[in-house]
């Protein structure tokens, strides 16, 4: 079992406030770690200090036991939804060429082979019959697995996803996960900024708590205590009060 | 002959900026390109009083400079707490204000009268000839907008991917080590170099039109991007031409014809396009009310 991610004592400042403090972890090949904590505790602030979105004030991070900034092209993001403009004149198929992208030279052009790994991709994430729609034609779940489908097409090592089920219907869940999961077993880390924490236990192996700074991490088993969540979101009811119920708009039923 | 000059003048002008403003639209930054268009014109001004001349490199230089101040006055602003139109507003009529002003005061030394600044003209193109060590080489305006459109193609397509990755997903770019911020850089400097060639024949209210209104209405008509890019051509091609025989026949400025004929196109458009035309819209959603 290799380190995959490897981050060290990141700390992020917005404007003199300190939003992340002295976080330290380790992601481990063929792991799924999720990250956990009330609003505001800086899980995306986290992910993008990670992938070098946001200056750290210190703090070092390693992919692969390299410094991030040569090993770009091993690392997948799933962004948010709000991060994505849905009026882009793009088809899903476009969509996921371009997650060939990020190896490709600045000159070079998407050819057969990378159009091949697209629909393999796609495939993949049951999506091959939507490959020519656009990509604002699909409901929310089917959006993210095209995502999903991208970050398979890079043949990324490391895959970090912001909220990956939130405004996903049920089936779309199952189909990531168990997307996810294949993944896992090919050996790939998986960090995945999670908010339900009633299926932290069913979907990952390793948690990170984070309130600001890490509050307890490892193995699902151990670290996901009921005193370590209640320091997170600074409560003491016991853990199945503050299990959070599924939002309205996350009900959406499957527009197929 | 004449006409054939001014004809391709606008033709070069027209497709120039619908490449250009192809990309100003998908970034989300059209009205960026009207203040630009509007606040290059100090830029154009300086230049002018110090070379003596229209068509000097170092015009277009002011011009990418003072688009550059502007970006990070915009900046500076937008971090501050002003919210973005209102930011536009603020630096678009600044430096358009301060051009005005230089236009007036240095009224004797430049032939320039702010109704060419706001409307362009284009009829005398066949004249104004450009002169290389003492020879003359052709109309000047064909081959600063000439030179301009190759360029533009150029960058653009190396850029394409680039470009493409930053306008639908600027946060995978990031990661993928794309600088954003330099993508959107580059179509401002596109947006500004066009902008600057464009000046005299279309001016600075009318470049806007040609900048966005053939890609909107390309956009009405296709959801793929190589395709949305050769309609946007399209129709600015079309409305070059037809706007141009308009002109000869309504006796009236040649780049408000063009722009008037590319919103009669981009209105059709709107109306009849296929999928998301709102003659489709009506129609479908009257089926399904006859169906209910």
């Amino acid at each position: 079992m290799t380190t995959m991610i490897e981050v060290d004592d990141a700390t992020v400042r917005y404007g003199g406030q300190c939003v992340l403090e002295g976080a330290t972890f380790r992601v481990q090949g063929g792991r799924m770690a999720a990250i956990v904590g009330p609003n505001g505790a800086g899980k995306s602030t986290l992910l993008k200090a990670m992938l070098g979105l946001v200056r750290m004030e210190r703090g070092t991070v390693r992919i692969c036991g390299e410094p991030l900034r040569r090993m770009r092209a091993r690392v997948a993001y799933v962004p948010q939804r709000s991060a994505i403009d849905w009026d882009f004149p793009i088809s899903v198929r476009d969509v996921v060429v371009m997650g060939t992208y990020a190896s490709m030279r600045w000159w070079h052009r998407p050819g057969a082979a990378a159009r091949l790994r697209a629909e393999e991709a796609l495939d993949q994430v049951n999506m091959r019959a939507f490959a020519d729609r656009h990509i604002r034609a699909l409901s929310g779940g089917q959006q993210q697995r095209v995502f999903l489908a991208r970050a398979l097409a890079q043949r990324a090592s490391v895959i970090v996803l912001d909220e990956p089920f939130a405004g996903v219907d049920v089936a779309s869940e199952q189909a990531i996960i168990a997307q996810l999961r294949t993944l896992r077993d090919q050996g790939v880390a998986l960090l995945i900024v999670h908010h339900e924490l009633n299926t932290v236990e069913k979907m990952f192996d390793d948690v990170i708590l984070l309130r600001k700074r890490i509050v307890a991490q490892g193995d699902v088993a151990t670290a996901f205590t009921r005193e370590a969540i209640a320091a997170t979101y600074g409560t003491d009811v016991p853990r199945s009060d503050i299990v959070m119920t599924r939002p309205m708009w996350a009900r959406r039923p499957e527009v197929v | 002959m004449n006409d054939i000059i001014i004809m391709s003048t606008g033709l070069l002008v027209a497709v120039c900026c619908s490449i250009v403003g192809t990309w100003l639209v998908l970034f989300r930054m059209s009205m960026m390109g009207d203040a630009l268009s509007h606040a290059v014109l100090p830029g154009i001004v300086v230049a002018y009083v110090w070379s003596g001349s229209r068509d000097s490199l170092l015009m277009v230089c002011a011009c990418v400079a003072i688009a550059l101040l502007m970006m990070c006055a915009m900046h500076g602003l937008r971090t501050r707490g002003v919210q973005g139109d209102a930011a536009v507003g603020v630096l678009m009529t600044t430096f358009f204000a301060v051009g005005v002003v230089l236009v007036a005061h240095f009224a004797s030394r430049i032939d320039l009268d702010i109704a060419c600044v706001l409307y362009g003209e284009m009829h005398y193109a066949p004249w104004m000839r450009l002169t290389v060590m003492g020879i003359d080489i052709g109309v000047r305006p064909l081959w600063t907008i000439g030179t301009t459109l190759v360029v533009v193609v150029a960058v653009i397509s190396l850029m394409w991917r680039k470009l493409a990755w930053c306008a639908f997903d600027p946060v995978m770019a990031a990661v993928a080590g794309v600088s954003v911020s330099a993508m959107h850089m580059l179509v401002m400097g596109l947006v500004s170099v066009t902008t600057v060639v464009s000046f005299e024949s279309v001016g600075a209210v009318l470049v806007l039109g040609m900048l966005v209104i053939p890609p909107v209405a390309a956009s009405f008509l296709t959801r793929k991007l190589s395709t949305m890019m050769v309609l946007s051509v399209a129709v600015a091609a079309f409305s070059a031409i037809v706007g141009n025989m308009m002109a000869t026949w309504l006796v009236a400025s040649i780049s408000g014809c063009i722009v008037v004929v590319a919103v009669c196109v981009c209105g059709l458009a709107a109306l009849c396009a296929p999928e998301r035309g709102l003659w489709r819209i009506a129609r479908n959603s009257w089926l399904k009310e006859r169906s209910v």
